[in-house]
């Protein structure tokens, strides 16, 4: 390929560019110059220099180290929120439609028929929660036969559209430890045994799966078991299986050829084969770029729950790193602090990031 | 048969696996219908179904607290997010287009280490860039108005990092054929790149816009006057140191999801052909 | 693609246009508008419609989206901000001050009949000056209270509470009265969380700590004083209520036990509803105690409309409420502290002279009437315990008295310009909920980290403004022969 010369260049990157100089370079710049000094949101307080003053109070805050330890915790759901997107997207490409396409609508019409009947059966006869859920999934049914893949997706993907206040309120609702249905569907649950289980704690409780290590005291472990990190953990994978990654997944799927599928299949390959040698690497550029995308903002994660739903608490527990950022320069309004710890994570981020681009970055034919 | 057999069995799966997906979503239907006293019972559906949280969040009916009409403006925010997401998308996925080409298509000095810089910003927590965002905004006179609520949101490192990955995968050979037909730079750009990554273009823009329709801190500090609300900061109103009426804000998101819907169907029609036309031949 | 990019921008022009037609018109000429960021109370519309009809040049208007703090903060440093608004706590108000969104009235309020000094309660002085300075009028004043449940009383067979009880027989009345019930659900004792910050925290422990007359500052502000007798003595009872007497929940488990729906905050709701024998609060609760019961009574009123619901429900409970006053700490007089919704007025706004008029309401007669159905008005000649109520379920005249003795006897805790309330709320709230999660915890130890945590604070935010640190040590100068080490 001819090499361009920079200025051609310069005229494709210039609207993007300009845009991020004024509304991302110089923040930036003023964020990191701010670290280095008092910066406070009272006006009272004149502006000096600080050095590296706010960085060694950074590496001396006990605080600090514990709300990275919660950091890394909650991003010990990535790998099964990426692996259950691709999945998804691995399920969702595949072939759903009939070699005969008139019995689509035909089945989609059957399935709705037995499932409003099942639902009006249950209705009658004194549950109608279940007939609710029953009805639902019927419908889901014969929109998924009649129009295929697309309704699924769109199902999947309902938790995104959701975010926000609804789902907070949803979560909190689910995760109440006496009238939630978490841990009502698991008393039930426990009851066939025979066995009569409170249930987990889940958002009131400091425990963890990793609590029975011998973490230091003010890192507010209470031992082994199911609290309020399993709770935004499981929260997280959920809105995050059928969202953004999966549409993600899906148009790098799209983009494999499928010419190199064909000729995988006559060479004999199974699925499971063609998926590790056609498609897997194929899917590369996008798996790393939703692998890198996942990290940064599992690092950076945790704000919205923490401040929406747990206040960080209870003693901390869901407090990571941006809610203290939050916390120091918004309420504390110490900025100059705020920014020192936006930096370090920063720094993390970064190096993690490099990492992972040593490792996997492929640039095409270039 | 057997195969229209193993079909019907994939299709059974995923719905298997949807229950987990839309049993959350199902309560909140059944809330947005419960009134204010049953929000607490364990039930997905309503013992005294109570449709007219609908026409309260509507301002058809008066609330049965206070007795009034909310003084909400349901439809008016929702013109504004849309708005206010369409202009985000339209831009980013132009600028992020025209920037991820020259870092994909086009080999220049510096290219990588821009480009590392590009990836770099993305790794700052937003927080701490806000307060400083807001300043320049302050200085070009941009707060409160809905050009703050769009510019700084039109520009990001994330799609170009997105649209980069999607272009290096196409072959460099259709560049080269159109480039041997006198095309220049912009014209392959427009003719032979963009219709390729269709895929990726089709995926930045329903990733922008249903992001930027839900966003929720920076409109909450960059709007002051009402005309200018956007959903997020409107539902905040349900909620106050009086109590939080959660059957009007399932009502309020049941509404506002029925639209994106559709506007996701509708894009996902548009993938999927993409695919088919932009397939890339061998 | 070129064709899809022409369409796209057409597009978006006429949606550029539209959103312009959409604009609001401005309004008339000579008409001032002001912006009041407070809670969606719903007595305020009635108070604002009043406001603007006797002031014709002004049209305020309410802005309920719970005047957030950070929102604010953020908003009127860079000149947007809203005209007037709410500060729900003096430390709010502290921190509001030092960064410079509070206007300084002081010189406006002493002729304009809203006077700290003279023209608002003396127990709320805290809450509306700051190092001598004025910044704002009380929107309403209160105390916090007992507030009980007759029903569950009468059903479990134990006597009201009354003034003048002690903590210890406070808390032994409770444990007669909570317990679990045969069909499993769970009676408390009492509830006492503080909705008013950014997060719901733990209040029990405040009230111990005032009924002590309890400070967090020595007497010229240069020191925290946080390990000491009366807080480990408040922080003690706080967990012996928990976990020794078993009557009091902890503030995770009250976030949890609610539905997060319902009107009124999560603790009112739950009192409401029979779960809590009491809860510590304030008239303020009446804003939705009130819709409640005005619920419940229609209910009763169609159960006795409807036979056939009388043969199978049993009849439906109205509330009544019973209060008294907050325990005293045994040997010691009365003490509490007293609060005050603070209305503010933003030094960037282009309508503060303005705005004055709008406080001046709020020391008006009009006002107070319109306040008093839930609230005390910050006005101490114009607290009525006579005025005609709707539910006389709600006790409201006992509540209004019981507020207004308390508030003659009420304080304010100290503040010092060297170190926020904010942070000395924030470092014992992260300790309370530590002692919550693990009893187990020494309360002495947690409050002398406490105090390193805080005097470190103090020193750092010394260090970091040197106006503040000649201040400082011109105290200690000056007070060297009287702190106490």
């Amino acid at each position: 390929m001819k090499p361009r010369r920079l200025p051609t260049a310069l005229l494709f990157l210039a609207p993007n560019l300009l845009g991020f100089l004024v509304f991302t370079l110089v923040p930036v710049g003023l964020s990191l110059a701010g670290s280095f000094t008092n910066w406070s949101l009272r006006p009272a307080v004149p502006l000096h220099f600080a050095g590296w003053d706010n960085y060694a109070r950074l590496f001396q805050d006990r605080d600090f180290y514990f709300y990275l330890y919660n950091t890394f915790y909650l991003m010990l759901a990535l790998p099964f929120s990426i692996a259950g997107a691709l999945l998804l997207a691995v399920l969702l490409h595949g072939r759903f439609s009939f070699a005969r396409p008139r019995r689509a609508p035909v089945l989609a019409a059957a399935s709705a028929a037995i499932a409003l009947g099942s639902a009006a059966v249950l209705a009658l006869t004194g549950s109608p929660n279940l007939a609710y859920v029953v009805g639902a999934l019927g419908l889901i049914a014969a929109l998924g036969i009649r129009f295929g893949p697309v309704a699924y997706r769109t199902v999947f993907y309902l938790p995104y559209f959701t975010a926000g206040a609804a789902t907070i309120i949803l979560w909190s609702q689910l995760y109440n430890p006496n009238f939630g249905l978490i841990n009502q569907g698991l008393r039930h649950l426990a009851a066939f045994g025979g066995w009569h289980v409170a249930g987990p704690g889940w958002l009131t409780s400091t425990r963890s799966l990793l609590g029975f290590l011998p973490w230091p005291a003010h890192f507010n472990n209470g031992g082994f078991g199911l609290g309020a990190r399993e709770a935004i953990m499981l929260m997280g994978v959920w809105g995050a299986v059928g969202g953004n990654n999966m549409i993600l997944f899906l148009a790098g799927l799209a983009n494999v050829p499928p010419e190199l599928h064909e000729a995988a299949e006559i060479d004999g390959a199974g699925a499971w084969a063609r998926f590790r040698h056609v498609t897997w690497p194929q899917l590369a550029p996008t798996t790393f770029f939703v692998v890198v995308i996942s990290v940064i903002g599992g690092l950076q994660g945790g704000f919205e729950q923490a401040r929406l739903m747990t206040f960080g608490g209870p003693a901390g527990a869901t407090t990571t790193l941006s809610y203290y950022i939050y916390q120091q320069g918004f309420e504390r309004l110490d900025l100059g602090y705020g920014s020192a710890i936006a930096w370090v994570l920063f720094v993390l981020v970064f190096g993690l990031t490099l990492l992972q681009w040593r490792h996997g970055a492929r640039d095409g034919t270039d | 048969m057997a195969r229209d057999f193993r079909t019907l069995l994939k299709h059974l799966l995923m719905v298997f696996l949807a229950i987990a997906m839309v049993l959350p979503f199902l309560w909140m239907v059944g809330a947005s219908l419960k009134p204010n006293a049953e929000i607490a019972h364990p039930s997905l559906v309503p013992e005294h179904a109570q449709p007219v949280n609908y026409a309260i969040v509507l301002q058809r009916a008066p609330d049965p607290h206070t007795g009034r009409i909310l003084e909400l403006d349901f439809p008016k925010w929702y013109f504004n997010s849309f708005f206010v997401a369409a202009w985000v998308t339209s831009l980013q996925v132009m600028t992020s287009a025209l920037a991820a080409f020259a870092f994909s298509r086009l080999t220049w000095r510096g290219r990588d280490t821009v480009f590392l810089l590009y990836l770099g910003t993305m790794m700052i927590p937003s927080l701490v860039l806000m307060l400083p965002n807001y300043q320049v905004m302050v200085r070009l006179g941009l707060v409160n108005s809905y050009s703050g609520l769009i510019l700084p949101m039109a520009f990001s490192a994330f799609g170009t990092f997105l649209l980069r990955q999607f272009m290096i995968v196409v072959p460099r050979s259709y560049d080269e054929a159109a480039e041997m037909d006198g095309a220049g730079p912009l014209q392959v750009f427009l003719d032979v790149i963009l219709p390729l990554t269709r895929p990726g273009l089709i995926t930045l823009a329903i990733l922008t816009f249903l992001g930027n329709f839900q966003s929720f801190f920076w409109p909450l500090v960059m709007v002051k006057d009402e005309y200018l609300r956007t959903l997020p900061i409107g539902l905040l109103l349900f909620q106050t140191d009086y109590g939080q009426q959660t059957e009007l804000i399932m009502a309020a998101t049941v509404m506002n999801i029925v639209p994106l819907i559709v506007l996701f169907v509708v894009m996902q029609k548009q993938l999927v052909s993409g695919i088919q036309l932009g397939g890339i031949k061998g | 693609m070129r064709a899809l990019i022409a369409g796209l921008l057409a597009f978006l022009l006429i949606l550029s246009g539209v959103a312009r037609l959409l604009r609001p018109s401005r309004l008339p000429p000579g008409v001032t508008p002001l912006v009041w960021a407070s809670s969606k109370n719903p007595y305020r519309y009635g108070q604002i419609d009043y406001f603007n009809a006797t002031h014709p040049g002004l049209r305020l208007r309410l802005d309920g989206g719970n005047a957030d703090f950070q929102r604010i903060i953020v908003q009127t440093c860079s000149g947007v901000g809203p005209d007037v608004f709410d500060v729900l706590k003096g430390s709010y108000l502290q921190a509001y001050v030092e960064a410079g969104v509070a206007w300084d009235l002081t010189a406006a309020a002493a002729a304009d009949g809203i006077a700290a000094d003279r023209d608002a309660w003396p127990a709320v002085h805290n809450e509306i000056t700051y190092e001598g300075r004025q910044y704002g009028y009380p929107a309403g004043v209160g105390c916090f209270l007992i507030l009980y449940n007759k029903n569950v009383f009468d059903r479990r067979g134990v006597p009201y509470p009354t003034d003048g009880m002690t903590w210890e027989e406070f808390l032994q009345r409770l444990t007669r009265v909570s317990g679990v019930l045969p069909d499993g659900s769970r009676i408390w004792g009492t509830n006492a969380v503080d909705y008013a910050g950014t997060a719901p925290a733990a209040f029990f422990w405040k009230a111990v700590f005032y009924s002590r007359h309890g400070e967090f500052f020595s007497p010229d502000g240069t020191r925290p004083t946080i390990d000491t007798p009366d807080l480990r003595v408040a922080l003690q009872l706080h967990q012996d209520a928990i976990v020794r007497y078993r009557v009091l929940p902890r503030t995770v488990d009250v976030g949890a036990g609610t539905g997060q729906g319902g009107w009124g905050n999560p603790a009112t709701t739950q009192f409401a509803e029979g779960h809590y024998a009491t809860i510590v609060s304030g008239k303020f609760a009446l804003a939705s105690l009130r819709g409640f019961v005005e619920m419940q009574k229609r209910d009763l009123a169609r159960w006795e409309a409807d036979p056939a619901r009388q043969r199978t429900e049993p009849r439906p409970e109205v509330l009544r409420l019973g209060v008294a006053r907050l325990p005293h700490a045994s040997g010691r007089p009365f003490a509490c502290v007293a609060l005050s919704q603070t209305v503010v007025i933003n030094p960037a706004s282009p309508h503060r002279a303005q705005a004055l008029a709008f406080l001046r309401f709020l020391a008006s007669d009009a006002y107070a009437q319109r306040v008093e159905s839930y609230g005390i008005p910050g006005n101490p000649r114009l607290a009525r315990t006579d005025y005609p109520v709707t539910d006389p379920e709600l006790a409201e005249h006992e509540i209004t008295r019981c507020e207004v003795e308390s508030l003659r006897d009420g304080y304010q805790t100290r503040k010092s310009p060297f170190l926020l309330d904010f942070d000395v709320d924030r470092a014992l709230d992260a300790q309370v909920a530590r002692l919550e999660a693990d009893p187990s915890l020494d309360c002495g130890r947690l409050l002398a980290e406490a105090q390193g945590e805080l005097e470190a604070m103090l020193r750092l935010n010394l260090s970091r403004d040197p106006r503040l640190a000649a201040e400082y040590h011109r105290r200690i100068g000056a007070g060297a022969l009287t702190s106490n080490p």
